[in-house]
């Protein structure tokens, strides 16, 4: 099977019309969060299927009750009163030496100008399905509705195996969960051919219970004893009916069993995310406790710098200023010490002192020679002169002096700081370098935490969103149902088996009852047709049944053969599991193992993605190749959880595995740096043959739903 | 090879201790019978009464 064209318009966020051809091998579509990828899936499958994907709603049936949810927007808004809206997905399809054309579309009328995202204010025209192609005489075929959908079961791409080959990524842990078996064990019988050996035997246990059933009839009427016979008869068919009413409470009691191992796995999970939640909760506590700590850091250093730096700074490369600086307060000390002893006589001005002199003068007598001399002589005079001279000149000196003693006294004091100011100096380049590398760490570490706070709060919305607010609140409650499901899972187990008892121990009355009714002796030994029926009917019911638990094994083992190729092809080229897949033969859980075949116990949630995928691709490829068939692989979002290196590789086997595979994706989605333009380079390494982009367009500023489009650009 | 031939070689195999010619063909043409049949029902081409009716008239001619 290929899909060669798709057509679609006016279908979720694709306006109007779109058309997109397709190629054998791998056929990409990149596209950001929200770009249409998703949208592109369910218009595949809404148009084989009526059915399409709502994240955290599931699987949603489109009918006359909510046909809006696959209009484009922008076309129900742009609509007036009275103007007919189609939403319409056609695709071409080759099948088995057929081209179809299947096309599902919706008619709409606008009812009135009210709220036009409410169906109340449409008019639900049509819903038709249309499946056209060639028939062998040439003559064109077209089926409508019931019998397109009929025909696209049987003979296009069976409902069953769908959900396996046209798969959500959101749905993967559905499809496979690989704790629980029972999904395996579905996926095995809706994908693989074990269904065509089932029903051999299902087939011919029928025929020959009808078989025995005739014989009894024809032999009845033989027989010696008809009493005992009618007895023994009545007692085999009331027996067979008890038998296959126990079949059908097992298989009930099964199927209730799959429904609470999924409901316990589901209130697991709300567990685990409640958990998860508290424990982010916590986290995102002591991460904010961090952040307040460095930005209280970062706070106090910026005080300690306006206080350290708005002094210090100016001292900056001032070294050699500050030496130059103090080497003329030295000089100048000097100076001021040599002024001391100083003056133009060359004698002290002090000596003799101006009351030795006053007393020269009073007794007219030197007291250095000894020569008395009277008032009007040379000798009075000159003393006379150097004490007026003196006298005035200390008090000039006295008064310099002390001005020039403070200003001593001022460099002294400076003289005495020079110690420390050559230490301050010295220190403050380091000082300042210290503060910024300090500040740069602290910026740094804070970036980080905020970083991580915003991841922590991302995570912590998303569980909010999936579970609501309150979800600490319903912690007990789902607790409660948890254990609830577990106790009804060990009574329904208990309930089985018990069935299961009750059913050996009516077969052995029934193969009793026919020993007996078998020994009733016939007045006419006679040979009937149905004996010798039955006896191919029983070595051929043996070899039906020996056939199937062989081929069921062999197809486990297939299985798991394949799924570990293709992880081998992704592991030896980027390291990702040194380990492999296995799958449990009782239980049908699956898991990794080291090489030993010992639990591997570094295994993260990446790993089972990729085991899920390995797995129900080896099942697709495996089953399409006893089939001789071949399904497109559509998928959305297959690699999310897994980094660029394993989505790369798992790509390029996929194109090597399927004859045509559609992959929507955000993964492998590179811009160019600083443009708003996917680098195409870095996409033709994978030889990669027919890459699209999903972009979304329309009114720039504001791209809500109702004015934004998807739009397809091929891009190699 | 299709399908039913598949299924049909590998039941054979669990066949083949029996001994006779003619036993070893009647119980071939019973198997792709019954093969074909469950080919036709796994792939909804068919119900299950019909195919038991279908059988059942087929059989009788078989073994005789």
């Amino acid at each position: 099977m290929i899909i060669s064209k798709a057509k679609i318009k006016n279908f979720q966020s694709y306006y109007d019309n779109t058309e997109v051809n397709l190629q054998k091998g791998l056929n990409l579509f990149l596209g950001t969060i929200g770009a249409g990828k998703s949208k592109l899936f369910n218009a595949f499958y809404w148009c084989f299927y009526d059915e399409i994907y709502k994240t955290d709603s599931g699987w949603l049936n489109i009918n006359s009750k909510n046909f809006l949810s696959v209009f484009n927007k922008k076309c129900l808004l742009d609509a007036d009163i009275n103007d007919v809206l189609e939403c319409c997905v056609e695709l071409t399809v080759e099948s088995e030496q057929k081209t179809y054309s299947v096309k599902n579309q919706i008619t709409i009328e606008r009812a009135n100008l009210e709220d036009y995202t409410s169906e109340r204010n449409w008019n639900f025209l049509s819903n038709d399905l249309i499946v056209s192609f060639d028939n062998e005489d040439g003559n064109r075929n077209n089926l409508e509705n019931y019998d397109a959908r009929n025909y696209i079961d049987k003979k296009i791409l069976p409902k069953q195996i769908s959900k396996y080959i046209w798969f959500q990524g959101e749905t993967l842990n559905e499809l496979i969960d690989i704790k629980n078996g029972s999904t395996f064990k579905n996926a095995i019988n809706y994908i693989s051919y074990i269904e065509y050996y089932e029903n051999n035997i299902n087939l011919i246990e029928e025929v020959i219970a009808r078989t025995e059933k005739e014989l009894r009839k024809k032999k009845k009427k033989n027989t010696t004893n008809e009493k005992e016979y009618t007895r023994l008869n009545y007692e085999i068919e009331r027996l067979e009916r008890e038998i296959k009413s126990n079949n059908k409470s097992i298989e009930n009691k099964k199927k209730e069993l799959e429904q609470i191992d999924k409901a316990i796995s589901e209130i697991d999970k709300r567990l685990n995310d409640i958990n998860e939640y508290i424990d982010l909760k916590n986290k995102e506590k002591s991460t904010d406790s961090e952040r307040k700590r460095i930005f209280d850091k970062i706070e106090e250093l910026e005080k300690g710098k306006s206080n350290n730096f708005s002094k210090k700074w100016i001292l900056i490369d001032t070294k050699e200023l500050l030496n130059n600086g103090f080497n003329k307060l030295n000089e100048f000390q000097k100076w001021y010490e040599e002024k001391q002893n100083n003056n133009p006589t060359g004698l002290p001005y002090d000596i003799p002192s101006p009351t030795y002199l006053k007393e020269m003068l009073a007794k007219k007598e030197c007291f250095v020679c000894g020569n008395k001399f009277s008032k009007d002589s040379e000798h009075y005079k000159r003393i006379n002169e150097r004490l007026e001279y003196a006298s005035g000149k200390i008090e000039e000196v006295k008064k310099e002096n002390r001005e020039l003693l403070s200003l001593n006294n001022k460099v002294t004091d400076l003289l005495s700081n020079q110690g420390y100011l050559n230490t301050v100096v010295n220190t403050v380049d380091d000082e300042i370098k210290e503060y910024f590398n300090n500040n740069k760490q602290l910026n740094s570490k804070k970036n980080e935490i905020l970083e991580d706070l915003k991841d922590i709060k991302d995570e912590i919305t998303s569980l909010q969103e999936k579970h609501g607010n309150k979800m600490t609140d319903s912690f007990l409650n789902e607790k409660s149902k948890y254990n609830y499901n577990i106790e009804e899972k060990e009574k329904i187990g208990r309930t089985i088996s018990s069935l299961e008892n009750k059913e050996f121990k009516l077969r052995q009355d029934l193969k009793r009852n026919k020993s007996d009714l078998d020994k009733i002796p016939q007045n006419i030994d006679k040979e009937y047709q149905e004996e010798r029926v039955l006896k191919y009917l029983y070595v051929l019911n043996d070899a039906y049944n020996k056939t199937l638990e062989k081929e069921f094994e062999k197809l486990i083992d297939k299985v798991e053969e394949k799924a570990n190729a293709i992880l081998y092809k992704i592991t030896k080229a980027n390291n990702v599991i040194n380990g492999k897949i296995k799958i449990d033969r009782d239980s049908f859980n699956i898991k990794l193992v080291d090489l030993d075949d010992n639990d591997n116990r570094d295994v993260n949630t990446g790993h089972n993605v990729l085991t899920k995928m390995c797995i129900i691709n080896a099942m697709v490829i495996i089953s399409n190749e006893y089939k001789n068939k071949s399904y497109s692989f559509i998928t959305d979002a297959p690699t999310s959880d897994l980094d660029d290196g394993t989505t790369k590789l798992y790509y390029k086997i996929i194109n090597e595995e399927f004859e045509q595979s559609i992959v929507l994706t955000k993964d492998l989605f590179v811009y160019k740096k600083d443009k708003n333009e996917v680098d195409v380079d870095s996409l033709k390494q994978f030889n990669f043959n027919n890459v699209f982009v999903i972009k979304k367009e329309g009114a720039s500023k504001d791209l809500t739903e109702s004015n934004s489009y998807s739009k397809l650009e091929k891009i190699i | 090879m299709e399908i039913e031939e598949k299924i049909i070689s590998e039941v054979n195999r669990q066949l083949q201790e029996i001994e006779g010619e003619e036993e070893n063909k009647i119980f071939k043409k019973v198997n792709s019978l019954f093969v074909y049949q469950s080919a036709k029902l796994t792939e909804k081409d068919r119900q299950f009464k019909e195919s038991i009716n279908y059988i059942e008239n087929k059989l009788f001619d078989i073994i005789k």
